[in-house]
């Protein structure tokens, strides 16, 4: 969307900066319905590329040991890694935690050009892209050890941030060449997520033998995703244009986790096991302001959408650990997680494209639509007519696109201090594993077409194949019709690379504990390097002549937690 | 209404030192420090205590076995004897009850009526100062400012 409203804007410059004091009038804004959101769900339409489903590391020791937890007993936060880890409590316990994050990025590699319009292009120089900083809570947690049915038991109850909606970032260009008037505009994105998934656990844990624990995690998971996105077009300082797009749906589950610790002296092993179960998305809303049209810049549209409710389908996971306690004072340990995201599936209702060609003269007039099966009247009429087939089908599954994102975690801890009274523990970590976005690939079918034009280019086949097959009964145009329908009903998913984004994270922290009172302050720096979209973090596919950067980004946690006793 | 961000810190901060509350410990102190401006816990051998200001014309708490009187110091030697009057009953707990009944013989009996209570320096075993406990009080509050802050942070962003 942002690339086709720099067009519309872009196009109209020169006459602006002539009359600006014009562009000053009231804007008008026209509320319409969503051609810009057909009938897809949020994750087709690339709202949720960056959202993490993945727990985040919760407790300050574990999260700066690399986010190993496994098999360390631990205090009440310790039920995201394994339930059997709270024993580890030994008195009431109350804990709070939360982050503060940040980060910078450079661009590796951008497109020279910007394509406007089938025949203008702007110089495209000086891309920067940062991620932008932020604060959220963590968790909340209560812990009781109790002695249950004979043997060493606990109870925890927490309310914890599952998943952010996403990290977001600033990313900014100048502009220059005739459409502009060879002035620089610099064009500009912010891109801002807020909320996120949560989480109210129950746990319990006993000991069931001196060597073997055992504990259950009961999570009830929901929220509110939002994004947003705001575009400023600014020529010497002064924004002439702007527009906004945003997003936002409500996501719910209930989900059950098992888990054992086994003791052998110094060697502590553990596992645990996530259930799989289905993640609801549930009244969406997209909506997009768009920038005031050139030449006039005195009216705007106002597109309303409502994404289709989906169900993700969360596959099984397992986790096991061990930790080593090589004396009182030096600990290390090592977990690994299987998530394996790969294997995970939308179900929604079913939609069916249909694609053409308003002007049969005019390959220009392309249009698409998606007609849901929730859409009884027309889908009964397009059904009747022979146009859909297996039409009593009317919910479709299909891949979800996100990557595995197994993690192999490392850390250690030693204490400086250590007595009945005062410890002040150091610690280090480090964390391999996947971003829940994977790479984005421009994806070709025209062999004479270079990337960034593939889209324009199945469109172009598909028109000059109907000229010599108008009834498209040939195998070739078929094929080019398939292949324009599956891109107008996945959109975002068609852009999916086969190579997920490695991340690599090094973590270090300190506590203090005195008698009751212990705190932990712990810093996590994630690096990694991404193919994304050029200037549009959402609905690329919008703008048909896609174009993709490379980044190098660096993402910092300052995480802040704190645990009283009683 | 549109609310003021100095508000909503004064309301974050107050919450913060309620919840954290002023927390005191115990120093060693002796009967000569009786009359000075401290706030003073006297335990006596049948572990009675009394507590407060000990100084002629101020209110204290004496406490019993699962009793608390209020009183009003009448007069304090400087061997260390404190003479109560005007003792009402303010609190009594009814799980001490049993305790109450077998000690019968052995406790300070405060008869209604009786409006003097004379505690004998030969009876007392410890005299402590109840003083602010600094660094207790400001682990407190930093958990519990945290705490405070988290717990708002997600009523902020549910409700």
């Amino acid at each position: 969307m942002p690339r086709i409203l720099i067009g519309l804007v872009l196009l109209g410059l020169p006459g602006f900066m002539a009359t600006r004091s014009e562009a000053q009038a009231v804007v008008t804004t026209d509320t319409v319905g969503a051609p810009l959101f057909p009938d897809r769900t949020a994750a087709e339409n690339g709202w949720l590329s960056r959202f993490n489903l993945d727990r985040e590391p919760l407790g300050g020791r574990s999260r700066a040991m690399g986010g190993t937890g496994m098999a360390m007993p631990g205090d009440a936060e310790a039920h995201v890694y394994n339930p059997a880890a709270i024993l580890g409590m030994s008195a009431i316990q109350v804990a709070a935690e939360f982050k503060l994050y940040s980060g910078h990025g450079s661009a590796l590699s951008f497109p020279a050009q910007l394509q406007v319009t089938a025949t203008d292009y702007l110089d495209a120089s000086d891309y920067r892209v940062k991620p932008r900083g932020a604060s959220s809570y963590n968790a909340l947690s209560f812990g009781v050890p109790v002695t249950l049915v004979g043997n060493r038991g606990a109870f925890a109850l927490s309310y914890r941030r599952v998943a952010l909606t996403g990290y977001g970032d600033e990313s900014r260009v100048q502009l220059q060449g005739a459409l502009t008037s060879n002035a620089q505009a610099t064009y500009g994105e912010e891109d801002l997520p807020r909320n996120g998934m949560d989480a109210v656990t129950f746990s319990a844990a006993r000991a069931i033998i001196p060597q073997a624990d055992l504990g259950v995690n009961f999570n009830w998971e929901g929220g509110t995703l939002k994004r947003s996105t705001s575009t400023s077009i600014a020529v010497l300082g002064n924004v002439f244009g702007s527009g906004s797009s945003s997003f936002t749906q409500d996501v719910s589950a209930f989900s059950f986790d098992a888990g054992t610790m086994l003791h052998f002296g110094s060697l502590q092993l553990g596992g645990s096991l996530y259930l799989g179960h289905d993640l609801h998305f549930r009244q969406g809303e997209e909506r997009i302001t768009t920038i005031p049209a050139a030449p006039t810049f005195d009216h705007r549209l106002l597109v309303i959408g409502h994404p289709l409710d989906h169900d993700l389908g969360v596959p099984t996971m397992f986790s096991v650990g061990s930790s080593y306690r090589l004396n009182p004072r030096i600990t290390f340990a090592a977990d690994f997680l299987y998530r394996p995201w790969g294997h995970s599936w939308i179900t929604r209702t079913r939609v069916e494209p249909f694609i053409g060609f308003a002007d049969p003269a005019d390959p220009s007039t392309y249009f698409f639509t998606l007609i849901p099966a929730t859409d009884t009247e027309r889908w009964n009429a397009l059904a009747n007519a022979g146009l859909i087939s297996d039409p009593s089908i009317k919910e479709e599954t299909f891949w979800s696109g996100l990557p595995n994102t197994h993690s192999l975690r490392v850390g250690g801890e030693y204490y400086v201090k250590k007595s009945a009274k005062f410890d002040f523990p150091v610690r280090l970590g480090l964390r391999l594993e996947n971003m829940p976005q994977r790479n984005l690939v421009i994806p070709s079918v025209d062999p004479s077409a270079t990337g960034d034009k593939a889209y324009t280019g199945a469109v172009a086949l598909y028109y000059q194949s109907l000229q010599t097959d108008p009834g498209c009964a040939s195998g070739a145009c078929q094929a080019q019709r398939d292949y324009l329908k599956r891109m107008a009903e996945f959109n975002y998913l068609n852009f999916l690379g086969d190579h997920p984004v490695g991340t690599t994270t090094i973590t270090t922290g300190f506590g203090v504990r005195i008698s009751e009172w212990s705190a932990d302050l712990t810093l996590e720096r994630t690096n990694f390097k991404v193919e994304r979209f050029f200037l549009s973090n959402f609905d690329p596919l919008l703008n048909p002549t896609s174009s993709t950067t490379f980044e190098s980004q660096t993402l910092l946690n300052i995480v802040f937690s704190t645990t009283m006793r009683f | 209404m549109q609310r003021s961000p100095w508000l909503r810190g004064g309301a974050f901060v107050c919450l913060t030192l309620l919840a954290a509350g002023c927390t005191t410990k115990l120093v060693p102190a002796a009967v000569t420090d009786f009359g000075a401006e401290k706030n003073i816990l006297v335990t006596l051998r049948d572990g009675e205590t009394v507590k407060g200001h000990i100084e002629a014309g101020s209110w204290v708490t004496y406490t019993s076995i699962g009793r608390v009187y209020r009183a009003q110091v009448d007069s304090v030697s400087l061997g260390g004897d404190i003479v109560l009057k005007r003792p009402y009953l303010q609190e009594e707990y009814g799980r001490y009850s049993l305790q109450r009944e077998r000690m019968d013989e052995s406790m300070l009996q405060i008869p209604s009526g009786v409006d003097r209570i004379e505690i004998n320096a030969y009876k007392i075993v410890k005299v402590e100062e109840v003083a602010f406990d600094r660094a207790r009080s400001a682990r407190s509050a930093a958990f519990w400012g945290v705490t405070i802050f988290v717990a708002a942070s997600i009523l902020g962003a549910r409700l």
